[in-house]
């Protein structure tokens, strides 16, 4: 059995009196796409903060390829390969989006200038950014400020990458090419975690799905069936929506 | 030579070249020791301005007390040229190497206690304050009496010359060393960390930029070579005291240039310079020693004013026409 890329053990975090992320474990499988869905609140965003090292969890641990990667910094963790892109985007503003990409091909010093332009005229081209690769970022609109987001963190060459929200705010048919970059981007052997709210995209994409709610992971297995999990429709729609034939001992589905 | 002219950077720097080549053959036809003096002066101001920039500017750290820098390599040549007849070009090297290591600490325990920015900026203000009154109250380093230094003859060999120009053309010669610096961090991969770094610290981070890293790196060559310029200074002025190189005043002088002239660009911090502190000089002289203050409250205006006109310096404004003209060709180009 191949062992899992990442593993997170039991993993606590606490902002003062709030358990944002309270004791989670999971493991993730290479080359495959993981969707994380859950409330408003319910420790998503906090969860990927935690695994791509901008925080540090108070308990647990989270291991990648086999490492034990709790507490070490973001750099480090790129350099491992773990990416990361923010659910409020954050690029480069004053550079053109082509240095934006750049910066990340750069790898952290592992890439030659020349290697990492080469690279980054590949990931635009992938992204869709060719058209726009000379405009500053800070002048891109919602749409193209998330798919730079995709090509800064895919230009680092990670074996995972943590997408926040790359979806929100798109249109439809924007969401129709981001939906198959993410395939394109898992086909090319990148595994993939999703947080999103879009249900169409998460399960349109996921293979495997993820609910927490209060920090709390209520469910986890096949994304149809999780979906229709009892606990999952209380945590969205409250009580009065759970249908009456299903029983809250229903068993929840594993997919290991 | 269009193709490499068309990118902004090679094309500042032929500019600044070009513009210390013509200060060298305007100073050599100059024969005024009063004039040669500012060029000199202006030169060691653009030399630092441009220093400054690439810890400043490129690298985005609210580095407001720069002087530090300055006055500890102006010190450095001071001491050990006087007390140990160490020779003044290792003195620069010297000069170098003890600032960047201030800077290292600077940089070990801002980063380490994670001041904010507006933190940082005071806390280095404060330190050139703090080393000029332990300074001033060192006997063993002349206190506030200073250093003086003796020229006898011409030597290259010890720093020293009768005549004012060789001064300036060493100090040119400086300037480019810090310019040809700044352009190459500009295009290396270092040039891509600290524009990330400066846009966005957090965002760097998660691309594998180690921020702290990168900031220190910024922190030691630019404080190393304004080390440098101060030992020069030394050698040129021929005497020190605290108060003089560890002057708040002139601390803000030497981030005037910068400041007005664009700290993202390599011609902002030379033009700045070249243009601030002759002006300074022909303000002095035209208000007279009395209005000392008058020219003070001039300077401050100036300052004020151009900061709010010109957010980014006036390199700025020559970068979009820049832009404008070489888009320009390059289109006609592909048409042909």
């Amino acid at each position: 059995m191949s062992h899992a890329l990442l593993e997170v053990r039991n993993m606590v975090k606490r902002f003062g009196g709030l358990t944002a992320v309270d004791h989670v474990s999971f493991e993730v499988m290479p080359g495959r796409i993981i969707g994380v869905i859950g409330p408003n609140g319910s420790g998503k965003t906090t969860l990927f903060a935690n695994v791509s090292g901008f925080q540090t969890p108070e308990e647990g641990e989270i291991r990648f390829d086999g490492r034990l990667i709790t507490g070490m910094r973001p750099s480090v963790l790129c350099e491992l390969g773990i990416a990361r892109t923010f659910q409020i985007v954050q690029p480069f503003a004053g550079l053109t989006v082509y240095d934006n990409v750049v910066a990340g091909a750069l790898r952290g010093g592992r890439t030659s200038l020349t290697e990492a332009k080469q690279k980054a005229s590949q990931i635009i081209e992938m992204c869709g950014l060719r058209p726009v690769s000379q405009q500053m970022a800070g002048s891109l609109p919602i749409a193209g400020r998330k798919r730079l987001e995709v090509a800064r963190a895919l230009a680092t060459g990670p074996k995972l990458l943590l997408l926040d929200e790359v979806m929100a705010g798109l249109r439809p048919t924007e969401v129709d090419e981001a939906i198959a970059l993410v395939r394109q981007i898992r086909d090319s052997g990148v595994t993939v975690i999703l947080v999103e709210h879009l249900m169409r995209a998460v399960m349109a994409l996921s293979e495997e799905l993820l609910v927490l709610q209060q920090g709390k992971l209520i469910a986890r297995g096949d994304p149809k069936t999780v979906c229709n999990q009892p606990e999952v429709i209380r945590a969205y729609f409250g009580e009065a929506k759970v249908p009456e034939t299903t029983t809250n001992h229903q068993e929840v589905t594993l997919h290991a | 030579m269009t193709k490499f002219l068309s990118e902004w950077n090679n094309w500042q720097l032929v500019v600044a070249l070009g513009f210390v080549l013509l200060c060298a053959l305007g100073g050599s036809a100059v024969e005024s020791d009063y004039v040669i003096q500012v060029m000199v002066l202006a030169a060691v101001y653009a030399a630092v301005g441009t220093a400054w920039s690439i810890a400043g500017g490129l690298s985005g750290l609210l580095l407001l007390g720069y002087i530090s820098f300055f006055g500890l390599g102006a010190y450095v040549d001071g001491v050990f040229f006087t007390k140990l007849g160490l020779n003044p070009w290792l003195c620069i090297v010297l000069g170098f190497f003890s600032a960047a290591l201030l800077a290292w600490l600077i940089s070990l325990v801002t980063l380490r206690f994670g001041l904010g920015e507006d933190y940082f900026a005071m806390f280095t203000v404060a330190l050139s304050q703090v080393l000029k009154y332990i300074l001033l109250n060192w006997d063993y380093v002349g206190g506030a009496t200073g250093i003086y230094l003796t020229v006898i003859e011409d030597n290259f060999w010890t720093l020293s010359f009768v005549e004012r120009k060789p001064y300036l053309y060493i100090a040119l010669v400086m300037l480019v060393g810090v310019i040809l610096i700044n352009y190459s961090i500009q295009r290396s991969r270092m040039g891509y960390y600290l524009a990330a770094v400066r846009e966005n610290d957090q965002a760097a981070e998660a691309l594998g930029i180690n921020v702290h890293k990168v900031k220190t790196q910024a922190m030691i060559i630019s404080g190393g070579l304004a080390g440098s310029m101060g030992a020069f200074y030394t050698q040129f002025a021929t005497f020190i005291d605290p108060k003089q190189v560890f002057s708040l005043a002139t601390n803000f002088e030497m981030l005037l240039g910068p400041v007005l002239g664009g700290r993202l660009s390599i011609i902002g911090p030379v033009m700045g310079a070249s243009f601030l502190k002759p002006m300074q000089d022909f303000l002095r002289g035209w208000m007279g020693g009395d209005a000392d203050a008058l020219y003070l409250i001039l300077y401050g205006a100036v300052l004020a004013i151009g900061i709010l006109l010109l957010p980014k310096g006036a390199a700025h404004y020559v970068q979009i026409w820049h832009r404008k003209r070489y888009t320009a060709t390059n289109g006609e180009e592909k048409q042909t």
